[in-house]
């Protein structure tokens, strides 16, 4: 009885130091989460097997889906989502519009300058999407000739890596919804680029189209959260998630429930 | 053994052959079949594929026209680039089989695009089909390009096709009007997009899809070796020539692969979608399933027939194996038991070579004829010949052994001692196995004792039957066991033709019951009891009873007998005869019959030898003559005679009674007590079969009273009841009779026609009484003032009519008249009442210039009367006859009624007859009528007279007849069914054909039952020929026509004429009936007209019936049926319907009359009887 009574006064005095630290410092993240109960998440629902969002049903499903609601219940509170896109990204992080970006957002050169990631969940190589009828790209030395024309979504890590890498290829880079789709698919271009899981998924649905993989590593990126950076504690809480979900396996199992096994990051 | 080798494995390969070719023809049937189905399912995908890629492409097309009309709906003029390439890029993103959208001005030049880098290009569209007309929305299709979009594109042509390995499109354009400015907006086609999608459903081997302009240049292909832009001419060919739109063929291509080709044209834009299956891929399941059929029937059926081959094979070595050892071992059993039996036989045997050498003989042989084997040995058999068979016996005997192998028969042999002797000898041929004739052997037995035995035993027995098939009846016997069953160990015959042939004597021979189930099941237990005591006592049996067979005579009469004799066994057997009896049985019936008729009889019987003596009489004779049986036996009938009947009569009678062997007429004759009888007899003599009489028989049955009435019954039709004067029937005929007998002596007569003055005034004041008295004191008066031989006759009421004969001259008559006036007008006292009358006289004579009948005379006299009447009453006038004939003469022509019957103007009426107690409408009379053009409508009265004598009277007879059953016809209809008498003349029934005319004109009314025809015939008619009235009323009634008397009692009809016109009614005349109340003669004379239908169960029906009171009246009087006036009159057959129905609602009638008591029972009800003449 008399514990009881220690451990109570113990949490208000612990309570009242926050608050008090919070006056002078900014607050983190972690401590708005936890006071409004509820963590907003950055979602691109294009994203197939990740962030996706079903345009007939509008549920959401995916990896980062289940991690998000993860995160909710290891925080104790509950989730909101916030449609974002690459192109959108960091300012959508940075200006709070979310607490955290959830959806397999590539380390790239350019994000890491902007948002602080936490250690990465999963890492995927870059992968060619062309129409099946295409007579002009039989494999992957194909993409890059001239006359063709290849298609990247704005923003995704694929913009300035195939920026970089294509020497006579023109690159189409592209900022609506499912525009690379269309590209390919009315014959204005040639093949668009994406990563593992969002062709995986793509393909399993498009009868027109055809995979065309790399023959070896091309650019593997390693995909990660994102956060607004100069939050310590609420990096180090999610840096802790990311630790949590692969060790106990939720990762795994979510993986494995979208097929994504394979691009699982160690 | 061979024959079984030989057959069994060709018929086994026959079967196997015939089902191993079923099976395969079977099989090959269905593979033709399902190759048929698989290329027809060919052509069915291969359209399926055409329609839906030609829909896709429209739905597609008209998607992109759709898109350019939402441009052109916005306000965006043509020169707002921007904003038109936002809207083409909006688009775009949702079409993806469009490569790009550009606008273009009037001269081709590209204003604005998705694709920027198209801008300032010019497009030569000229070339696109439709060919473009001016103003018209319209959407046409170019020349594939090259390449990805215009800006680097190049367009092909037939000549330079795009390369298999090139990107392509195909140029669009889409025209559409704005604010009076054509606008036309450039697509470039995604072909990846569709052929992507075709290729999706269409496997690259199994065919390809093309998608073709209408000239045949072809646009797309699911074939990546197509070369697009290329000009496929046989297609265009059958779009462009009309051909068809849609459709489907096989065609063998240059390298003589075949296709399964289908087409459909948009129906909308300028393409075709051509679908291609290569007919050996559409084959290639059915090929698998070919293999896999043939692959395992082929084994299947080789391996069941090398199984059946093999098990046959094996049955057969089993079945030799076995059956040589045992053949073997029978063989030997078989010679050594034929070795015994050879030497053991009682009966000779020998045996010889093929050439008929003996080669061996048995013991019995040499028993048998005295000869050894020694003594035979290589002889031929022929020594035992005895020359009593002829040649021809040994030629019939060796052609017989030749046919068949053996020979059986009866000869006589001649024994070594030279003795004859009879034998039964057999021979049969014995065969070696190649089948060669190699032993004859004979079998002989001496049979001389059997033969000799049956020979008696057959005289014995053939003299027996001929004895029990040759006595009358059938001879038998019966034995009845212990156990009660029986039999009839011997029944000759005859019991075939006893029973009709339904038993023979074997049916019975085992068991008796056949013979008793057919006796007459009233005489079986007495024939049962009296056998019984037959075997009880040993006593003769004999009985007679019935046996019952079918058919017409089917009860026969039996009588049997037999005597009886126990037997070891308890059992007893009798030997007996039966015969038929039915003959004498059926006489003795008849006798029996006979004899209770005789006792019975209610009429009496006497019966005389051929002297005259009575032998018998019977009952009925005693009550009817008062003389007891014993009284009579041996007297003459003459004990019996009245004296009425004179010498004449009996000798007539017995003159009769020997020309014709009958006599029958009435005979009044004198009882016991003196009474005198009328009877009704009949003599007939009995002959005997030479044709001798032998007795008279005498049957009478009495008559008297029936007599007495008729007499009454005349008296009371020809005399009125008050004044005792004649009445207008006698007047009628005394005064047509003294017409004659003035024509012949060449004398006049004078009929008066008298009418009391003021008569009626006493009836009414004084009373009815008085009013009688007074007319028999007049009557009396009057017949006084009369001379002898002049006729006063009283008409009716207080009308006299005086015929006075042989009248000098009209002087005269005056002072006769003036007498009878005065007479009249002496005071009469009645009641110390003193009453007066006069009398108005009407006077004329016979004969006159003219022809006239007592009719016309009677009518004469009743006009001067009312003339006299008219001068002042109480004198005397004399018809003025040249006055007469100017009134007259107003016949109305044949001509003209014969005219009337052809144009229709007759017609019938119909009057209603009912029965007045229970109100039903029992029939109508059909009356006629003659609408006169100019006159009306005319009664029979005036014109049928005119045509009574004529031809014409039997065609208008016919026409009413016809016209009445027409109306029958028509009334059932209707619903209304009812009998309908017609009206038949004198002439019109004497016509010699008028049965057959009859019967033809109701042939002609089939619907029509005979029964509902009913003829009419006067009374006087009927007596003018009665013999033959009599005859066709007869004939008549067999056709189911009934007759009535009509206007009975105005004839002189007697209880005989009555008794034999076999009429089923009588119609009582309306002057006796519409008098009745007032007249008693007249109802006197209802009431014995009535009395004597009665007694002659006839109908009778009164006419005339006026009132109720009559209708009253006549019920009293027993007469329920009546016509007349009170009830209806003659009315047009059209409307008796509507009447009958008010008729029976009405029913004022039925009200009046129910109130009085109910009448006596009717003979109305009842059937007509034939009445015995």
């Amino acid at each position: 009885m008399r514990l009881a009574h220690l451990s109570v006064l113990l949490v208000v005095a612990l309570s009242v130091s926050v608050s008090a630290l919070a006056q002078s410092r900014p607050v983190s993240r972690l401590a708005t989460v936890q006071a409004s109960k509820l963590v907003r998440v950055c979602i691109w629902p294009d994203y197939y097997s990740i962030t996706y969002r079903n345009p007939k049903t509008q549920t959401l499903s995916g990896v980062d889906i289940d991690m998000a609601q993860a995160l909710a219940k290891d925080l104790g509170v509950a989730v909101e989502f916030v449609d974002s896109s690459f192109a959108k990204l960091i300012d959508d992080v940075t200006q709070g519009r979310c607490d955290v970006a959830m959806f397999a957002v590539g380390i790239t050169p350019q994000r890491a300058e902007k948002l602080r990631f936490t250690q990465p969940h999963l890492a995927s190589d870059i992968y060619a999407v062309t129409s099946k009828i295409n007579r002009r790209i039989k494999s992957w030395d194909d993409i890059d000739q001239p006359d063709s024309v290849v298609a990247v979504a704005r923003g995704t890590l694929h913009e300035p890596v195939m920026k970089s890498k294509l020497k006579a290829a023109q690159l189409l880079v592209l900022d609506t919804p499912f525009a690379r789709e269309q590209e390919v698919q009315s014959g204005r271009a040639d093949v668009f680029m994406t990563d593992y899981p969002y062709s995986q998924r793509f393909m399993a649905n498009a009868d027109w189209a055809r995979l065309v993989a790399p023959p070896g590593k091309f650019h593997i990126t390693p995909y990660a959260y994102a956060v607004t950076p100069g939050d310590d504690a609420w990096h180090a809480r999610l840096e802790q998630f990311v630790s949590d979900i692969k060790r106990d396996g939720r990762l795994m199992a979510s993986a494995k429930k979208y097929q994504l096994e394979p691009i699982v990051a160690p | 053994m061979n024959f079984f080798q030989l057959r069994l494995p060709r018929a086994l390969l026959a079967g196997l052959l015939l089902f191993v070719v079923t099976t395969l023809a079977v099989a090959s049937y269905t593979l033709w079949r399902l190759r048929a189905d698989a290329l027809a399912n060919g052509l069915k995908v291969a359209e399926s594929q055409a329609y839906s890629f030609e829909d896709f492409l429209t739905q597609n097309l008209r998607i992109s026209e759709l898109a350019v009309d939402n441009l052109m709906a916005g306000d965006s003029p043509a020169s707002d680039r921007p904003r038109i390439e936002a809207a083409f890029d909006a688009n775009l993103r949702h079409s993806p089989f469009l490569r790009s959208m550009s606008l273009l001005d009037a001269h081709g030049r590209i204003l604005a695009s998705s694709n920027p880098a198209n801008v300032g290009l010019t497009v030569d569209t000229a070339s696109y089909l439709p060919v473009a007309s001016a103003q018209q929305a319209l959407l046409r299709i170019g020349q594939p390009w090259a390449r990805r979009d215009f800006a680097n594109g190049r367009p092909s042509s037939a000549n330079a096709p795009v390369r298999p390995d090139e990107q392509s499109f195909i140029p669009v354009t889409i025209t559409r009007q704005d604010e009076g400015q054509s606008v036309q907006v450039l697509l470039a086609l995604n072909p990846d997009y569709f052929s992507g999608r075709l290729a999706n459903l269409v496997a690259r081997d199994q065919g390809t899809v093309d998608i073709l302009r209408y000239d045949g240049t072809l646009l797309m292909s699911t074939n990546h070796r197509a070369s697009v832009g290329v000009l496929q001419p046989d297609v265009g060919r059958r779009l462009l020539s009309g051909e068809s739109e849609s459709g489907s063929y096989t065609q063998t291509d240059a390298q003589d692969q075949a296709r399964l080709i289908a087409f459909r044209a948009s129906r909308l834009y300028p393409f075709v979608a051509v679908a291609q299956l290569d007919r050996d891929h559409v084959l290639a399941p059915w090929r698998t399933e070919v293999r896999t059929l043939l692959g395992t029937l082929i084994p299947v059926l080789l391996m069941l027939m090398g199984l059946t081959i093999g098990f046959y094979n094996r049955q057969m070595a089993l079945l030799k194996q076995r059956s040589s050892a045992e053949q073997r071992a029978q063989a030997e059993r078989v010679l050594r038991i034929n070795a015994a039996v050879f030497e053991a036989s009682s009966e000779s045997i020998l045996v010889t070579d093929h050439a008929a050498n003996i080669l061996s003989v048995n013991a019995a042989f040499t028993r048998m004829t005295g000869y050894t084997e020694q003594d035979v040995m290589g002889s031929n058999p022929r020594i035992l010949s005895s020359g009593q068979q002829d040649q021809a016996f040994y030629a019939a005997l060796w052609d017989q052994l030749k046919q068949t192998g053996q020979w059986r028969g009866e000869l006589v042999n001649r024994r070594k001692d030279g003795s004859l002797f009879d034998a039964h000898l057999a021979i049969s041929v014995s065969q070696d196995d190649q089948g060669n004739l190699r032993h004859y052997v004979g079998v002989i037995a001496d049979i001389t004792e059997k033969k000799q035995a049956r020979l008696a035993h057959d005289e014995v027995f053939n003299r027996f039957k001929k004895i029990a098939s040759h006595v009358p009846g059938v001879l038998y016997q019966f034995r009845l066991r212990p156990d009660g069953t029986a039999s009839f160990p011997y029944v000759s015959e005859a019991i075939g033709a006893l029973y009709r042939h339904r038993l023979s004597s074997a049916d019975v021979q085992a068991d008796a019951s056949p013979v008793f189930a057919l006796i007459h099941p009233d005489d079986r237990s007495g024939v049962s009891a009296s056998i019984q005591q037959s075997a009880q006592q040993l006593t003769p049996w004999e009985h007679e009873y019935r046996i019952r067979l079918d058919g017409d005579d089917a009860v026969r009469w039996l009588h049997a007998s037999a005597m009886p004799e126990r037997e070891a066994d308890g059992a007893v057997l009798w030997h007996g005869f039966v015969s038929d009896i039915t003959q004498r049985k059926l006489a003795e019936q008849k006798l029996t019959l006979a004899a209770s008729v005789f006792g019975t009889a209610r009429e009496g019987i006497m019966i005389t030898d051929t002297t005259g003596a009575i032998i018998d009489v019977n009952q009925a004779f005693s009550l009817i003559t008062g003389y007891g049986h014993d009284e009579v036996i041996g007297q003459n009938p003459r004990i019996l005679r009245s004296g009425r009947q004179d010498k004449a009569f009996y000798a007539a009678m017995w003159r009769d009674l020997h020309d014709k062997g009958h006599w029958y007429g009435d005979v009044w004759n004198c009882r016991k007590n003196g009474d005198l009888y009328a009877e009704m007899l009949t003599i007939s003599t009995v002959s005997d079969p030479d044709g001798r009489p032998q007795h008279y028989v005498a049957i009478f049955s009495d008559i008297t009273e029936a007599k007495q009435h008729a007499q009454q019954l005349h008296h009371v039709a020809h005399f009125d009841a008050l004044t005792n004067l004649p009445n207008r029937v006698l007047l009628a005929d005394r005064l047509s009779q003294s017409m004659l007998q003035c024509q012949r002596r060449g004398l006049k007569l004078a009929v008066l026609f008298l009418d009391l003055d003021g008569f009626k005034a006493i009836n009414d004041s004084v009373g009815h009484d008085a009013g009688d008295h007074v007319l028999a004191v007049l009557a009396n008066r009057m017949k006084l003032t009369l001379r002898e031989g002049d006729t006063l006759a009283r008409l009716g009421g207080d009308e006299f009519v005086a015929v006075l004969v042989d009248v000098a001259n009209d002087t005269e008559l005056l002072p006769m008249l003036n007498r009878l006036l005065g007479a009249v007008a002496e005071p009469i006292v009645f009641n110390d009442a003193r009453l007066q009358v006069t009398a108005s006289l009407g006077v004329t004579f016979y004969p006159q210039e003219s022809d006239i009948d007592a009719d016309q005379l009677q009518r004469q006299a009743d006009q001067a009367m009312y003339q006299a009447k008219l001068l002042g009453k109480n004198r005397f006038h004399i018809f003025d006859t040249e006055h007469d004939r100017s009134v007259r003469g107003h016949n109305e022509s044949l001509e003209e009624i014969r005219e009337a019957l052809g144009s229709g103007q007759l017609t019938l009426f119909y009057q209603p007859k009912v029965n007045m107690r229970t109100g039903r409408l029992v029939g109508v009379e059909a009356l006629i009528r003659w609408q006169h053009p100019s006159r009306g409508l005319l009664g029979p009265g005036l014109f049928l007279p005119i045509i009574e004598n004529h031809p014409l009277a039997v065609d208008v007879g016919e026409w009413v007849i016809h016209t009445a059953l027409d109306q029958v016809q028509a009334w059932r209809a209707e619903g209304l069914d009812l009998p309908v008498s017609v009206n038949v003349g004198a002439r019109q029934l004497q016509q010699r054909d008028f049965l057959a005319r009859l019967q033809a004109i109701l042939a002609q009314h089939p619907a029509v039952p005979a029964g509902r025809l009913e003829l009419e015939v006067l009374e006087t008619t009927a007596l003018e020929d009665i013999g033959g009235v009599t005859h066709v009323i007869e004939q008549c009634r067999l056709m189911g026509v009934l007759f009535a008397l009509d206007d009975f009692g105005t004839g002189y009809s007697s209880l005989n004429y009555l008794k034999r016109l076999p009429v089923a009614r009588i119609k009582i005349d309306q002057s006796f009936v519409r008098d009745m109340l007032d007249d008693a003669d007249d109802l006197a004379i209802l009431q014995g007209v009535i009395g004597l239908a009665h007694a002659f169960k006839r109908e009778v029906v009164a006419e005339g019936v006026e009132t109720l009171a009559h209708g009253s009246a006549l019920l009293q009087l027993g007469c329920e049926l009546a016509q007349g006036y009170g009830i209806a009159k003659p009315m047009p057959g059209s409307e008796l319907a509507v009447w009958s129905q008010r008729w029976h609602s009405d029913a004022t009638w039925l009200r009046a009359l129910g109130q009085q008591q109910a009448p006596p029972r009717l003979a109305a009800s009842m059937p007509p009887l034939e009445v015995a003449s």
